[in-house]
């Protein structure tokens, strides 16, 4: 290139500026030729518009290297939303079967049982059994006493509305 | 996505909450606060599906008078109550309705106001 740069004059250069413009050199000899340009002091409007424009070339393929050299960098940011949303829904889910493993433990563990206290002391085994047996027949006597009388009430609004 | 997750939230609170059992609030009585009280006696059961829980109070007005309060808060979350007030004293019952299935809580003061009977049953379901 160095020797390039000797060689070069300004209608040779101008001469490849418009070979640029119009499109017919190859891709490295426009990299030579934009490297050229940046070593020379030539100003004429076609060599500052050559400038210019790979200028403006310069600035899209650096923003296109830009995005293509961060490729780990914009996936990320692309899928950073749905992996936060994955992984917030995997902690929920972790938490509730957690939950619900330990809560069926808990309710499986003893499928029936009996606790009874009597005056400040608590009854085991079979006398706890009875006694509470006991109490459960008086309850469910209640609920039917209670039931009738209700019923019993109803009836009676009833009647004296159709009266 | 954002939406979605939104709404995904939204319907996880808004299950949790439909399944939140009901709060009854004289179940805090069966704590095992009054375990060691003599004038009060404690029956907890679990049997085929079903929950009891008994409490029987005798000569100690201040408790029976802290049930009474407790079970007429209770009372304005009832699908149904029933009040009986004789000779015997004064009984209710009240009714609530949770999964599909009805706990039955009783109340029984004797006319001293000393002494009383409070019991909540209900099947396994009613409580979840």
């Amino acid at each position: 290139m160095k020797a390039q740069e000797d060689k070069l004059t300004l209608q040779e250069t101008e001469e490849l500026c418009r070979l640029y413009m119009d499109c017919k050199l190859s891709v490295f000899e426009e990299t030579e030729l934009g490297y050229f340009l940046t070593q020379v002091d030539y100003h004429t409007p076609l060599i500052d518009e050559v400038r210019r424009l790979m200028a403006v070339d310069a600035y899209i393929s650096d923003k296109v290297f830009t995005k293509a050299d961060s490729p780990g960098k914009g996936l990320f940011k692309k899928w950073r939303f749905p992996l936060s949303a994955a992984a917030s829904i995997a902690v929920i889910f972790s938490i509730c079967l957690i939950f619900l493993q330990n809560y069926s433990t808990l309710e499986n563990s003893d499928q029936s049982y009996y606790v009874a206290y009597v005056e400040g002391k608590r009854l085991s085994g079979e006398s706890a059994r009875l006694q509470v047996e006991a109490e459960k027949k008086s309850v469910d006597d209640f609920i039917k006493e209670m039931s009738a009388l209700e019923a019993h009430e109803q009836q009676m609004i009833d009647n004296f509305f159709n009266l | 996505m954002k939406r979605f997750l939104i709404i995904f939230l939204l319907a996880t609170v808004c299950h949790i909450a439909n399944a939140k059992p009901p709060q009854i609030l004289v179940e805090q009585f069966f704590d095992g606060r009054y375990n060691k009280e003599k004038t009060v006696s404690t029956f907890i059961s679990k049997e085929n599906g079903t929950y009891y829980r008994m409490l029987q109070v005798k000569d100690n007005p201040a408790i029976v008078k802290k049930i009474a309060e407790t079970l007429t808060k209770d009372r304005t979350r009832a699908t149904r109550y029933f009040e009986q007030t004789g000779e015997g004293g004064k009984s209710t019952i009240v009714k609530m309705t949770n999964n599909g299935e009805t706990i039955d809580i009783g109340f029984q003061e004797a006319p001293s106001g000393k002494s009383a009977t409070l019991f909540i049953k209900g099947q396994e379901k009613a409580f979840k």
